[in-house]
């Protein structure tokens, strides 16, 4: 087990090339379950994935920048709506249907520029405020709201086989994580890293925060675009409620808290651990359900808000007692003044020090 | 040099044990998989009969949910547990799980029924999204359900007929005999006001006014359409004020649309000659919070337990009102009448079913088209697009001191006559 | 246009109510309380419980459950928040959302997810005229309750010690700290205060319109849309925004009520973009 746990601290620690790698390979192992698992598990899987690939979309914004987006399901239902107009109005294939899905996210996620002089959580509601906005528009405007001017939603019919969605949302998933692996490893992620801990002292020293944050948010959105493209096939039947749900971004922004905000490999671990306990509990305590999710979340945050990524390092570095310079203890803490808290993440390599 | 070859060995043992861990991640979650199903094939017995749900149990619509689950649960004390499948009685079972009424989630669960529960039959869930999404993984596997939980003409439209069977009757439905009963009033009314939701459903029902409304040559002077969020009513109720004198005003929304409407119509001094509550008057909300202010209101019902039904198990559903009141403690509403009769249904699509294959679903299909008996949920028989036959929904009026609501029209099930103009809210 | 704004004030003392405790938990304890709501819910819920299945008169299970809706905001603080609140805002906001579902599904196990009404006779004529037009009274007096409790909170926070603790603490925590106030306790009665008026906001809200566990996200939001829009931390500001939310609300469901979501809510992100500080909010944005 120590063993494991350190080769996985020499992975996260390493060199992006590997992590693309590692998780490249897990995707194609992934692609082997549909030989020898029945039709429910393969469905049930391509949700995890949508959750978790979602949950590593909004880590990029709301973990690493440090801008909470809470109506980050605007870019995964106007994917959805994207495709299922490009695909039943226009009858494109549904190739083009995930491209614009995440050209048309990527450019909405640019009108919210002006949204970023907020602090925090005026932010989180300027997001929100948007996501509820953008619901009643695409419901209310003819255009989108369905394929014959009095329909309610849309009918998108797949070309793909259930087993053939899966490889696809494979891939989707492996695009994501890899793609942010690469992101958080540029100039673009150390400039994010950066502006998190303090932006007006990143500022300061000539980092361009608004082009970076435009950037971020711009890449948070193109996936989930994609995704909700890819989706809305697989559902068959979408509407406004299921797409716009506000609670398709508080899974999100939960995924990526319980595994390991700010991390690579927390919003995964996440997401897996997190399904795992929903399908327990659904199956055996039908009726308190609910509230164990609750009683979850705030378990997780009050005892160890660095997720289970934090843990498993905790556990790692109590079985190979590595005397190493000592990082933080946990992933959050607060900085000097006490005010104002900050995430702070692990750089790699241990010692702390930027490229 | 004996670092590099150290990192190197390190690197090369990562990659390794990476790879393994990664298989191996993928075999758990594969073999996990496959274990249940082992499991569950060799339980798959010849003497069961195993039906499968998925009701929003959790979230706004847990009461309704409840009222259907202990319909099932009424219909199966009620048949000994057992059912005629093939000639032959049968034990059984049900497997509900909590769906939220949430699309993914009814995708999710339905597949699991399916493939990994392998239930024989499929109950449908409720709501126009989950029903939908209920259909879409049901007809990929060709299998059929039967459903009372989505009204809308979607249903039909998309999965009707070939996939699901809906014994709710369509929602255009609902107003016709309200307003044709409202027509031959005197004075005649004329003014018509409609409050619609934004949604399906209630669009249609919406329709279905306002084609009476031409039928009968009146005239629609407001409608106002509300999104499904609302929360304040007033500012509908005074438009309504300012709209001048209103014959009939219709109600298309849900239980609580209504509460709120009258709450507000009375506090504003809004006084319609006629006002038709909905199809959800007699929820128990309603008359706990409106009390008197109730009185002289109008409401479409698809049940009561005046009905005069026959059921193979009850007299009448008066009846089965008074015996599934002893069973769970709470008057039934339409819903658990719904869903008491749902598994008959399939039971007398099956009672002669092939005993080889029974649950053979083109099969089941085909009878369910052809299915005719008359149960406390009144006569049940399909048209093509498998939305059950019905003309439109008996109206009801609250009267007396309860009030109670009293079917007024059709008069082959009126009990009372209606009271028309309404007198001034208590 | 003249009744929109009538109606819309008289609806709007009741946000401003409502978000009052919210104003102060996020000016002085610095986190956004998702599980605001949920104490506006249980003050509603209780007091019906109180009155109609206890039978207390009307306004002792409102006061009682006001009571009871403050202690249980405390205890919140107390056995979840401080431990979190030094946190990245974000984390704490997320673990209020956790304590929220959690205690609305105790609520649901307790009460069921009916809706509930309450009816109270007041004694007085149900209309009153003002003005040439007629409005219901309790509406009135519930806009009166408002009022009262936005000056008797303003006393508050200006007059008495604990007001002070809590204005030195949503001013500069750190010099609050050196003056030897003790934050913990400090914040903890700001919880209890907002619960109290919470609490207040639903035991009133219930005797006009039904109210149900499912509803209390609908609550956390308008009370956060009130403090956007009448500034953060002043309690004539929440005033002020609560009224203004009242008016933009009823004239939007009014005249486009389909597009009402997206209209309110243009609102808010214009406003928050032209002036972040809100409508009636003093001193400079609060920028990150």
């Amino acid at each position: 087990m120590g063993r494991f746990l350190k080769a996985c601290r020499d992975l996260r620690d390493g060199s992006p090339h590997r992590q693309a790698l590692a998780m490249a390979l897990f995707g194609v192992a992934l692609c082997a379950v549909p030989l020898f698992a029945n039709d429910y598990w393969v469905r049930l899987l391509v949700f995890i994935f949508v959750n978790i690939a979602l949950a590593s979309s909004w880590n990029v914004i709301g973990g690493v920048t440090g801008y909470p987006s809470f109506g980050h399901s605007v870019f995964f239902g106007l994917g959805a709506y994207t495709a299922a107009i490009v695909m039943v109005r226009y009858e494109l294939p549904m190739a083009m249907a995930m491209v614009a899905g995440g050209v048309v996210a990527a450019a909405f996620s640019l009108l919210f520029l002006p949204v970023f002089r907020q602090k925090g959580f005026y932010f989180a509601l300027s997001t929100l405020a948007a996501l509820l906005a953008v619901e009643t528009l695409v419901h209310k405007w003819e255009f989108t709201r369905g394929f014959k001017s009095w329909d309610m939603g849309w009918t998108v019919p797949s070309p793909l086989s259930l087993d053939a969605s899966y490889v696809l949302f494979v891939g989707l998933l492996c695009s994501t994580v890899i793609s942010v692996i690469y992101l958080l490893r540029s100039k673009t992620g150390f400039a994010l890293h950066a502006l998190h801990k303090d932006e007006v002292l990143a500022s300061s020293i000539g980092i361009p925060t608004a082009r970076y944050k435009a950037i971020a948010f711009a890449a948070s959105a193109v996936w989930p675009g994609v995704i909700g493209a890819a989706f809305a096939p697989f559902m068959t039947y979408i509407s406004t409620e299921s797409m716009f749900d506000v609670t398709i971004t508080l899974n999100m922004i939960l995924i990526s808290i319980f595994g390991g905000i700010g991390t690579v490999l927390g919003p995964i671990l996440g997401g897996i651990v997190l399904s795992v306990i929903d399908q327990i509990a659904w199956g055996n305590f039908l009726e308190y359900h609910r509230l164990i999710y609750g009683l979850l979340i705030v378990l997780i945050i009050t005892y160890k808000p660095g997720g289970i990524v934090s843990w498993l390092w905790d556990l790692e570095q109590r079985l190979n007692r590595t005397a190493e310079t000592p990082t933080p203890r946990g992933p959050v803490t607060a900085n000097e003044s006490g005010r104002h808290a900050t995430i702070a993440l692990r750089t790699e390599g241990g010692t702390g020090h930027a490229r | 040099m004996s670092k590099e070859v150290k990192t190197a060995g390190a690197a090369a043992v990562s990659r390794r044990t990476l790879m393994k861990s990664a298989v191996a991640g993928a075999g758990v979650i594969g073999a996990s998989g496959l274990c249940p199903g082992i499991l569950r094939r060799a339980w798959a017995a010849d003497d069961v009969v195993h039906i499968g749900a998925s009701l929003p149990l959790t979230g706004p619509y847990e009461k309704v949910s409840k009222i259907y689950k202990d319909g099932y649960d009424f219909w199966t004390k009620v048949s000994g547990g057992k059912m005629t499948v093939a000639g032959q009685p049968r034990e059984v079972k049900w497997t509900i799980y909590d769906d939220e009424n949430n699309a993914s989630r009814t995708a999710q669960l339905t597949e699991k029924l399916i493939s990994s529960d392998r239930v024989d039959l499929i109950a449908g869930s409720y709501g126009t999204d989950t029903v939908l999404a209920q259909g879409a993984i049901a007809g990929k596997h060709k299998r059929v359900t039967i459903q009372g939980g989505a009204a809308s003409e979607r249903v039909d439209e998309e999965i009707g007929g070939h996939t699901t069977f809906t014994l709710i009757a369509s929602s255009k439905r609902y107003p016709a005999f309200a307003m044709d009963y409202l027509a031959k009033r005197s004075p005649t009314p004329k003014r018509v006001a409609l409050i619609t939701m934004d949604d399906p459903v209630y669009r249609e029902m919406a329709e279905g006014v306002k084609e009476k409304v031409k039928e009968h040559g009146m005239q629609l002077v407001f409608e106002d359409v509300l999104p499904m969020k609302v929360q304040d009513l007033r500012p509908t109720a005074l438009k309504l004020r300012g709209a001048g004198e209103i014959d009939i005003l219709y109600n298309t929304g849900w239980d609580i649309i209504c509460v709120k409407l009258v709450e507000e119509m009375s506090a504003l001094g809004v006084n319609p000659k006629a006002f038709i509550g909905g199809h959800l008057t007699t929820s128990p909300t309603v008359k706990q919070t409106l009390g008197k202010k109730l009185t002289d209101v109008y409401g479409v019902t698809f049940w009561l337990p005046q009905f005069k039904y026959t059921d193979p198990h009850f007299k009448n559903p008066a009846e089965f009102a008074e015996a599934f009141k002893q069973a769970y403690g709470y008057e039934p509403t339409y819903h658990a009448a719904l869903s008491y009769a749902l598994p008959m249904v399939y039971e007398a699509a099956l009672r002669d079913a092939d005993p080889n294959n029974p649950f053979d679903q083109a099969a089941l299909r085909d009878r369910l088209q052809k299915v005719k008996l008359e149960t406390v949920w009144g006569p049940i028989s399909f048209d093509k697009r498998g939305r059950i036959e019905r003309g439109g929904a008996p109206v009801i009026q609250w009267q007396g001191p309860g009030p109670d609501a009293k079917v007024i029209f059709p008069s082959e099930l009126a009990e009372s006559e209606g009271a028309y103009p309404k007198r001034p809210w208590a | 246009m003249d009744d929109i704004v009538i109606f819309g004030i008289l609806r709007g003392a009741l946000f401003a109510l409502a978000a009052f405790g919210f104003s102060l938990v996020l000016g002085v304890v610095g986190i956004v309380n998702f599980a605001h709501g949920v104490l506006v819910v249980f003050g509603g819920l209780l007091t019906h419980y109180l009155v109609a299945q206890v039978g207390l008169p009307y306004l002792i299970g409102l006061a009682l459950a006001a009571a009871a809706t403050g202690l249980l905001a405390g205890a919140m603080q107390r056995a979840f928040i401080a431990k979190t609140f030094r946190l990245h805002p974000l984390m704490v906001l997320v673990q209020t959302f956790g304590i929220a579902i959690v205690i609305t599904e105790l609520g649901i196990r307790f009460w069921g997810t009916e809706e509930r009404l309450l009816r109270v006779d007041t004694g007085l004529p149900p209309v009153i005229e003002i003005g040439g037009k007629f409005i219901p009274t309790f509406d009135v007096l519930v806009f009166l309750v408002g009022l009262a409790s936005a000056g008797a909170l303003f006393a508050i926070l200006n007059y008495t010690q604990f007001g002070r603790a809590v204005r030195a603490c949503r001013d500069n925590r750190d010099s609050a700290q050196l003056c030897s106030i003790d934050i913990g306790r400090t914040f903890e009665k700001t919880m209890v205060v907002a619960g109290v008026w919470a609490g207040l906001a639903g035991g009133l809200f219930i005797s006009l319109s039904p109210m149900a566990p499912y509803m209390h996200f609908h609550w956390t939001v308008d009370a956060f849309l009130v403090v956007i829009l009448g500034g953060l931390g002043s309690m004539v500001g929440a005033l002020l925004g609560g009224l203004f939310y009242g008016v933009l609300n009823f004239a939007a469901y009014y005249h486009l009520p389909t597009l009402a979501p997206a209209v309110i809510f243009a609102v808010l992100i214009a406003l928050l973009l032209i002036r972040p500080q809100g409508l009636f909010g003093f001193g400079a944005a609060v920028r990150k």
